[in-house]
């Protein structure tokens, strides 16, 4: 049984003019100690995704449709009573945000908030549970942790920060852990410290990870593998490796077209043109399509569906319930959501 | 639609509510209904009124604008393909941008709406609409009936009279007039000077805050009560001196929150911005931070006019208040507090019209509040 | 809008200098507290000095707590810097006064990072240039100066249907462009940019670069760029100059600094960001950074990079004394007490 079963997932968000479909059939499997990445833009409903898995989209502003289905550990959360949601969030699902010194609370020392976690989420005696404070403090590397558990948020630095918010995370001992730009407030240098931590997290724990930024070379370092997201649905999946060195999707290649390396000598940039769409004004057809440079006629009348390719031989589309690209243990599977790709030519143009 | 215009013409408010818009169609057709209403029913007051004095006349002419307004409001919207005026409007400052559709989408914030202006309303249009004089005692006069005193509500007298067989409902109009009044003006003038210094204090800082701070503290460490009591005893109870004496002791709590506001402000990044593009410190003050203060000013404001109300009708209620052959609400519930067992309806109405009056400006304040927060509606970012 | 500024033109070098910063030093109260509870000072800039030429685009490249961000504000005079001297132009920007300083502020201008914050949410797009021209002798006519506007719209990619909209109502993109047309629409030389793509989405990221690039070239600017991306360094800067708890650590052409990087903060931060890389000179790969960029409150003794220095000559003198840039080629300066 995997870890995290994600079908069919709709949410809608609020906006002046009706409800906005910012996540709009997302199927998707996390298993255990497996490491799945997103890579979305802002505007693509990533966020969005997230919060509906622990059902934190603000009563009034957002929902879940009915008819999603988020299953962890085979237990459904969609409609959950929210007793159990709150006993499950933070302790079989944690999640990490952006913004570490805005989601510690700065009046509290780090120490007793995580402590606090420990003492919602585990069955530890009082001195256990201090034990097990420093102890996560220490497993995610902050030096000297007990005399820092003393510490205020204000006296961490950026990195620390995130570390503790990383331990105040495992503090339920989660089975799956949602991290959404966990890295990108952060310097440089401190990324990949907390990217390795994260990794290192995963393999040691056998902790399920989903990895959410719009930095691909971010989601590259730590994830197995990657899911495209864009205008509410997952336009491309497949392995770290094939999606980087042979990404098929117009979008995908977009976006690892808009990567800067240090060893870029200046030249001329040429990023994706256009904007986001607004999640109330999906474009009709392929929700690409309007900034896609290789559209065809078929684009803007259809929106394809995720379809299963294989690298070379002819694509084949499939027709059963599950579309889901991270299912069945076969990581070499590889998905995309464009017309250009499917075999199906007699319906193109 | 142009069958639509035709009928707009005869009845403002229907073309908008056939085409679903209820608010605006159910206002204007309403209004325009009820005034016209008044009118015909009361068109010798009207007459009467105009040959009157300046209460009458100004009565009259609010009856006639409003008329003549939602008939042309009705008129202009019902054209087709109305282009946001957008254009022009561009270069000018937004008042409410979070929009109009913030603020309407908040029922609670329309009925608030609705009541303060129909209170307002009615205060103006009392010569015109009050069933009786509010200082007639019929049950006094000649060959008067004594059973008026104390009457029960009833088709003649709406609300009932009271000991002196004055109709309630039409002291309540008049009496309107004389709290409405006093809670409007002295906010208008508390917030004033509450926004005012609590910028001062707010952006200079320094001394100047320390000095204006500790004077504020001063102010704060009374009750409110036992401050207005000490003033009006002091001096003569004019309805001058009942506002200056409300102003006096309610700016503080504004200047607070508008002092807050600033140093927060003072520190955005706009704010700094604004310092690199060589604007003025008084520029800076008045178009960029004091601006961006005043969802929270307005929060305070409505809640102060409830507040005030409740206030004067306190110190009326202890027969500190404007001395006036016209009541003020507070008044009339002293006057008939002896009476609550035996004849309830002297003392609840004016109660009730205190409460619905504090009630409406709360929820205006709150809807006001909403609407003028820039990002109102979209919480969640995808 | 030319005017007779009272600026003398400098004449010399490569270029002609536009600024040149001498030993700025800025100290402020306030920062985390000590043992016993007392507040240590900030000492966001610790002595640094550099020159700007007319034209070029030189970048300022530091993690969180190098002092970048004071420096681009200090040189424009946002902070009152606690010691040392800029000089725009020849005159000493910190004692400009009245119109003086409006003079310079019309030719010196700023993008924000945070492209929300910087912009007032009450404002209009279009009400918003409209006020900056206003004040700055603009248009005199409403309708000059809307037609104004709409230039200054076009000019970074953005249209006239744009000057009604609220700052919420755009992109992320669109309002960093917003931004920029703000800081141009009074016509500046100098334009500092504070990590102007940061917070932007990575595609977007290429749209506002090649917008800079492309404005540079048009109007000739003269831009420093903070940043903290090499990446970002090496598409739009012409030169480069390093930071490390408030002090200039290198500086050097960009290219030059990425064939041979010396320092080895420069050498660590090309590790980071190009981890299964290797340097361009095949001096091998020191491994990512140990340690975090020291807090402001507590530079470490001596050279202030000597804690997570990977450097195999790294010894006692380190500690001694805080190195000074020394030349160690054309236009390209080190501190560093083992690279010399």
């Amino acid at each position: 049984m995997s870890l995290l079963e994600i079908r069919n997932l709709r949410s809608v968000i609020k906006t002046r003019d009706g409800e906005a479909r910012a996540v709009d059939g997302v199927d998707l499997t996390v298993k255990r100690g497996e490491a799945l990445g997103l890579v979305g833009e802002s505007g693509s409903g990533k966020t969005a995704l997230a919060l509906s898995i622990l059902g934190l989209l603000p009563d009034g502003h957002g929902r879940t449709l009915p008819g999603s289905s988020i299953r962890l550990l085979g237990e459904e959360l969609v409609g959950l009573e929210k007793r159990r949601l709150r006993e499950i969030r933070g302790g079989s699902i944690a999640m990490i945000f952006q913004e570490p010194m805005t989601s510690l609370n700065p009046v509290f020392r780090v120490g007793d908030q995580i402590h606090e976690a420990v003492k919602a989420h585990r069955d530890l005696g009082r001195g256990e549970r201090w034990e097990e404070v420093v102890r996560l403090l220490r497993e995610v590397g902050i030096p000297d942790p007990e005399d820092r558990a003393r510490d205020y948020p204000h006296q961490f630095s950026g990195g620390m920060r995130q570390r503790a918010m990383i331990a105040m995370a495992l503090a339920g001992r989660p089975a799956l852990l949602i991290a959404d730009e966990p890295t990108s407030a952060l310097d440089v240098t401190v990324q990949a410290q907390i990217l390795e931590l994260l990794k290192g997290l995963v393999r040691k724990l056998g902790m399920g990870l989903l990895l959410i930024s719009h930095d691909v070379g971010v989601v590259s370092r730590v994830c197995q593998r990657v899911l495209v997201f864009y205008a509410g649905r997952i336009m491309e999946a497949g392995s770290t490796a094939d999606i980087l060195t042979d990404p098929r999707h117009p979008y995908t290649r977009g976006l690892l077209g808009s990567r800067l390396s240090i060893k870029d000598r200046r030249r001329v940039l040429r990023p994706i043109p256009g904007e986001v769409p607004e999640a109330d004004a999906w474009p009709p057809g392929c929700r690409f399509h309007p900034r896609c440079s290789e559209s065809w006629d078929l684009c803007a009348r259809e929106e394809p569906d995720l379809m299963e390719i294989s690298s070379g031989a002819e694509p084949e589309r499939l027709r059963d319930a599950s579309s889901d690209p991270t299912s069945g243990g076969q990581a070499a599977v590889r998905q995309a959501r464009c017309w250009l790709l499917s075999g199906d030519r007699s319906r193109v143009g | 639609m142009a069958r639509g215009r035709w009928l707009g013409i005869a009845l403002p408010g229907l073309p908008q509510l056939l085409r679903g818009k209820w608010l605006e169609g159910g206002v204007a057709l309403s209004l325009w209904v009820g005034l016209l209403a008044v009118m015909l029913a009361r068109f010798d007051r009207i007459v009467e009124a105009i040959q009157g004095g300046v209460d009458g006349r100004v009565a009259v002419l609010t009856l006639l604008l409003v008329l003549v307004g939602v008939w042309v409001w009705s008129w202009g919207s019902v054209r087709e393909g109305r282009s946001e005026q957008e254009a022009g409007e561009g270069i000018k400052w937004g008042i409410l941008p979070g929009g109009w559709a913030a603020f309407r989408s908040n029922r609670m914030a329309l009925l608030g709406l609705g009541l303060a202006i129909s209170f307002y309303l009615a205060m103006v249009l009392t010569p015109l609409i009050a069933p009786f004089d509010p200082l007639s005692m019929p049950a006094f006069e000649e060959a008067g009936d004594m059973r008026l005193r104390l009457a029960p509500p009833s088709a003649v007298h709406l609300l009932g009279t009271d000991q002196y067989s004055r109709d309630v409902l039409s002291r309540i109009l008049y009496g309107a007039r004389i709290s409405l009044t006093i809670g409007f003006l002295a906010v208008a003038i508390s917030v004033t000077l509450g926004t005012f210094l609590g910028a001062v204090a707010g952006y200079w800082g320094g001394l100047v805050d320390s000095v204006i701070m500790r004077v504020l503290d001063m102010f704060m460490a009374f009750p409110s009560i036992v401050l207005l009591i000490a003033i009006v005893a002091l001096f003569e109870p004019s309805i001058f001196l009942v506002i200056a004496a409300l102003a006096f002791t309610q700016w503080p709590f504004t200047a607070r929150i508008v002092r807050g506001e600033i140093l927060a402000l003072r520190e955005r990044e706009f704010a700094e911005a604004a310092r690199a593009l060589g604007f003025s410190r008084a520029r800076l003050l008045l178009r960029h931070l004091l601006p961006n203060a005043m969802p929270s000013v307005v929060v305070v404001a409505t809640l102060g006019i409830g507040n005030a109300i409740v206030l004067e009708a306190g110190l009326s209620f202890l027969g500190l208040g404007v001395r006036s052959a016209t009541p003020s609400w507070g008044t009339m519930v002293d006057q008939g507090r002896a009476y609550l067992l035996d004849a309830w309806w002297v003392v609840t109405f004016p109660g009730l019209a205190i409460v619905l009056a504090v009630m409406a400006f709360n929820l205006l304040g709150d809807g006001l509040r909403d609407a003028m927060d820039p990002r109102q509606g979209t919480r969640v970012d995808p | 809008m030319e005017r007779n500024t009272g600026f003398p033109e400098v004449v010399g070098g490569r270029g002609e200098l536009l600024m040149s910063v001498r030993g700025l030093v800025h100290h402020f109260p306030g920062g985390r507290f000590g043992g016993r509870g007392r507040a240590l000072p900030v000492q966001a800039l610790r002595g640094v000095s550099l020159e700007l030429f007319k034209g070029e685009c030189l970048a300022i490249v530091g993690e969180s707590g190098s002092g970048k961000s004071t420096l681009a504000r200090a040189i424009l005079r946002l902070v009152q810097p606690t010691g040392g001297e800029v000089l725009f132009r020849g005159r000493n920007v910190m004692q400009l006064g009245g119109w003086e300083l409006l003079e310079f502020r019309r030719k010196a201008q700023i993008v924000f990072q945070d492209p929300f914050g910087s912009l007032n949410p009450r404002l209009r797009a279009g009400a918003m240039l409209d006020e900056v021209l206003k004040v700055h002798g603009g248009p005199s006519t409403s309708a000059g100066r809307e037609k104004r506007v709409a230039e200054l719209l076009h000019l970074v990619g953005l249209s006239e249907r744009h000057t009604v909209r609220y700052p919420h109502e755009f992109s992320g993109g669109q309002r960093q462009r917003l931004g920029i047309a703000r800081a141009l629409s009074v016509g500046p030389e100098l334009l500092v940019l504070d990590e102007p793509v940061s917070s932007l989405d990575l595609s977007v990221r290429a749209q506002v670069l090649n917008l800079l690039k492309d404005l540079q070239e048009r109007l000739s600017l003269t831009m420093l760029l903070v940043a903290h991306d090499l990446t970002v360094v090496r598409q739009v800067a012409n030169r480069v100059a390093l930071m490390y708890a408030g002090k200039v650590v290198e500086s050097a052409p960009v290219e030059d600094l990425f064939r041979n990087p010396i320092h080895p903060y420069t050498r660590g931060l090309m590790a980071a960001a190009d981890p299964e890389g290797s340097l361009p000179d095949g001096s091998g790969l020191w491994k990512v950074l140990p340690g975090e960029a020291p807090s402001p409150t507590r530079p470490p003794e001596g050279c202030a990079f000597h804690p997570r220095c990977p450097h195999p000559g790294r010894d006692d003198a380190c500690v001694l004394g805080s190195p000074d840039l020394t030349d160690r080629g054309t236009s390209r300066q080190v501190a560093c007490w083992k690279e010399r």
